[in-house]
């Protein structure tokens, strides 16, 4: 009769427990750190400056019920950026029918436009206030991101001119090469902006065309024998790159394109090295949240901005040492194992309580508990030990093992007395 | 191929895809009578956040909190155990106040009188008592109690029971003022359950065989008890639920956790969804006793959201919106996805063998290119007479087609 209570104490998981954010691959593991809220719903237009010190958002205020099914009234909206060192969001004054907002290398100008509609462009610094609007034409516009320290846009015109708009409205231009087609901008530095492009021969040919930033002047040539691999890989030292995949309902981060997770999960990217089979208990990935909402990872990979059921979190991503994580990882899967054990050991303490304290013998038990434990699953794995019979006349129930669960390197035993233990193989 | 993937992941292009994150069927639940939609969610604090515990009138939120720091060290195994401070938001101004009660409080109780809040820590040195949080005055309890009995804002009391023993218990008010209560033989009592001036309600268990489950109603007049047995079920329902009278509750499906209806048959019948989603299972949700709103734990972060009734016929009506316009989006997307694609390889289309995986990289949800029926035969760009009216593909909605054109336009096709 006693059980019934404990019944009730049924195991509650910690929602941040070690072992949901810690993930990596064979020679590195990270930390998904617990969320810091930035706003609440319901913000879109999520940026992060290229330092990672801020983060430009609109918020839109929650409309009433039937609102949500509408699409947001922007011009409702206002614009803020939330700074990381002080942790205030402070708003700005941007027109709210810009359709896009970026920040340019400095951190400190934000470019905007009313794609599609063309009808405003411009620069605000952020520091003075100031709006300096340009006319960009008919140029088709690149932003060359974070990692180029490029402190201007680009854009390529009609008549193959590659344009640089300056956020105090000056413009530097380079004749481009009639016969190469220039794509996307790869790398950067502060002497040079790194391009890929191909000859409209139709060879197939990967080419590179480097902008120098002093003269303006495009060079191309043929990329060597994985130069390419190594300037997307290897041009930012230190900096393991994460990605986010969606599907369907839900959401999550992946490199391998097959990858089978079923929820947000920041994954770690798998360099090109050799299969090393090891037994491991980090996770290749980790939970970010529900799926549905925007994610942006700063430029140093050194944390993640997402957006959930419309509110603004930020997590940290901190690396770990790989062997101090195994450790973690393996307590936690232990835990895990010993908090299933109990469960099914309950289930056998409360049917004992209902039947006279009588439990069932070897054979046939998983019908009698079934409707105790109520989860096919963790009956699958419980191996029943306990011969049955009365309870009372059991001398010692907190050494008499009821049955186990097992796990990497031992066994989660549960006892009579409804404890469990992780006992490890000989 | 794999190259231009790379690259497309580092380059944010001005022209890119709008997407509309707010076609939120996803938001609504209900059965075929009662509709709700999960409105957007409002922070309230970052950090690692636990026992999460709604006031009686659903006002105040009462949570301990950890550092996001103390979080790191101990997981690297640096840190002694400390305790964390404990806080308390309220709904109506939107700001969280740290409650001044002792480092040692390991659980909080909130009385229903919405001032008051008991404060307990485990180990038997650990000082105990009521803090009002009006006046901010801390009595401490002379005497160390045991076996606190939650009695929470479903029980309306503005006291707290404490389990004495198996024949007593004990009723204790924040001014210090106690009672006892006999319980009669053979009965074993459980959480209270609720109370009103004159009655105070117990979940129990007669020890008979079979055991019987059933309620205790103590008179406070006279001071007498009375059993009542009641089904099984019931009493077992009342004991798994915080709050049994909630309209609400959750589900945990694979990593994720829905709300949904308390009482929801099993296999109803509804073209409306029947769970919203809220977010990663283990949030450890909790509805507020007004049943208006829920409050969960997100990557440790607390976060609310306001749960409001929606006109079922509406509801209805915009479901089916919602999937239409969602069909039109989806099918544009897509479309300009293609489009890219053979901006990208000298404006030649795919064609129908292997398109998925070759459009995959530039669509961002690959469930939109599953869904996608792509009819064009695939070639040059250029070649096409009349892009406006040449079919690129679709997909299917609700009563209908969102059709995709190669000029990148959508237009609704009803099914004939």
């Amino acid at each position: 009769m006693k059980f019934f209570l404990t019944w009730l104490l049924s195991i509650v998981l910690a929602s941040m427990s070690f072992g949901q954010v810690l993930f990596g691959n064979d020679t590195n593991a990270f930390v998904l750190m617990p969320a810091q809220t930035i706003a609440s719903a319901f913000t879109s237009d999520l940026k992060i400056s290229p330092s990672g010190r801020l983060v430009l958002y609109r918020q839109v205020p929650i409309g009433p019920p039937e609102s949500i099914f509408e699409k947001p009234n922007n011009s409702k909206g206002k614009w803020l950026i939330y700074d990381r060192v002080s942790k205030i969001s402070k708003s700005f004054d941007l027109p709210s029918e810009l359709t896009n907002v970026d920040f340019l290398a400095d951190d400190q100008t934000i470019f905007f436009d009313t794609f599609p509609t063309n009808s405003m462009k411009g620069f605000l610094n952020l520091s003075s206030g100031q709006i300096t609007l340009i006319n960009t034409l008919d140029a088709r516009l690149i932003y060359l991101g974070s990692q180029s320290y490029a402190n201007f846009l680009l854009g390529v015109s009609k008549d193959e001119t590659l344009i640089a708009f300056y956020p105090d409205g000056k413009v530097r231009t380079a004749k481009l090469e009639p016969k190469m087609k220039i794509f996307w901008p790869i790398a950067g530095n502060s002497a040079s902006i790194t391009f890929m492009a191909r000859p409209a021969d139709k060879s197939g040919r990967q080419y590179k065309a480097i902008l120098n930033r002093a003269n303006f002047a495009l060079t191309y040539s043929e990329f060597a024998e994985g130069e390419l691999d190594k300037l997307l890989y290897f041009d930012i030292p230190q900096v393991i790159e994460f990605n986010r995949r969606t599907s369907g309902d839900t959401d999550f981060i992946s490199i391998e394109d097959d990858a089978d997770i079923p929820s947000t999960r920041v994954d770690v990217s798998k360099r090109p090295t050799e299969d090393r089979k090891k037994p491991s208990f980090v996770a290749k990935s980790a939970n970010l949240g529900p799926s549905g909402g925007e994610v942006e990872f700063s430029s140093k990979m050194d944390f993640v901005v997402y957006q959930d059921s419309g509110a603004l979190l930020l997590r940290e991503i901190k690396p770990i040492n790989r062997s101090v994580a195994e450790k973690l990882a393996l307590e936690e899967a232990k835990k895990k194992l010993l908090s299933k054990a109990k469960q099914v050991g309950l289930g056998f303490l409360i049917y004992a309580a209902d039947c006279d304290d009588i439990l069932p013998g070897p054979e046939g038990w998983e019908v009698k508990i079934f409707p105790y434990v109520k989860s096919r699953d963790l009956m699958n794995d419980f191996n029943y030990t306990f011969r049955g019979g009365d309870v009372n006349l059991v001398k010692d129930p907190s050494s008499t093992e009821l049955g186990f669960v097992v796990g990497p390197g031992g066994r989660a035993v549960v006892y009579l007395d409804g404890s469990a233990k992780w006992i490890q193989d000989p | 191929m794999i190259v231009l993937m790379m690259v497309m992941k580092r380059v944010a292009v001005l022209t890119g895809l709008i997407l509309c994150s707010l076609i939120r069927a996803q938001d609504m639940f209900g059965d075929n009578k009662n509709s709700f939609v999960l409105l957007p969610a409002e922070v309230i604090s970052s950090g690692v956040v636990s026992n999460i515990e709604f006031s009686s009138n659903g006002q105040f939120i009462t949570f301990q909190r950890k550092d996001i720091a103390t979080f790191e060290s101990s997981l690297l195994g640096q840190e002694k155990p400390i305790r964390s401070p404990w806080f308390r938001y309220d709904r109506k101004s939107k700001t969280s106040i740290k409650m001044p009660v002792p480092e040692t409080t390991d659980e909080v109780i909130a009385l229903a009188d919405n001032q008051s809040i008991f404060f307990s820590g485990a180990d038997s040195n650990d000082p105990q008592g009521f803090l009002n949080l009006r006046t901010g005055a801390l009595v401490k309890t002379t005497f160390k109690l045991e076996n606190i009995r939650y009695l929470g804002y479903h029980a309306d009391a503005p006291y707290f029971i404490v389990s004495v023993n198996e024949s007593t218990i004990a009723l204790m008010r924040p001014n210090g003022q106690s009672l006892s209560i006999a319980v009669p033989r053979k009965v074993q009592v459980f959480r209270p359950l609720a109370s009103d001036s004159s009655t105070i309600t117990f979940m129990a268990m007669l020890k008979d065989f079979p055991s019987k489950f059933g309620h205790l109603v103590y008179r406070t007049g006279d001071g007498t008890s009375s059993f009542t047995e009641k089904p099984r079920e019931e009493v077992q329902k009342q004991m798994q639920f915080d709050n049994p009278r909630s309209k609400f509750w959750f589900e945990n499906v694979g990593d994720l956790a829905f709300v949904k209806l308390m009482d929801l048959p099993k296999n109803l019948k509804t073209d409306l969804p029947t769970r919203a989603k809220l977010g990663t299972a283990n949030c450890n949700p909790k509805f507020g006793p007004m049943s208006d709103c829920v409050a969960y734990e997100d990557a440790g972060a607390l976060l609310i959201r306001e749960i409001k009734p929606l006109d079922v016929e509406l509801a209805r009506k915009l479901a089916a919106k919602a999937a239409k316009t969602k069909a039109m989006l989806d099918a544009k997307n897509t479309a300009l996805s293609l489009i890219i694609y053979a901006s990208d390889m000298d404006d030649v289309l795919p064609g129908a063998e292997g398109w998925e995986a070759k459009v995959k990289p530039y669509c961002k949800d690959e469930a939109l290119v599953r869904n996608f029926n792509y009819t064009y035969r695939g070639g040059n760009m250029a070649s096409i007479e009349n892009p406006s009216t040449t079919e690129l593909g679709f997909t299917v909605g609700p009563g209908g087609r969102a059709v995709a054109y190669c000029d990148g336009h959508v237009k609704w096709i009803p099914d004939a």
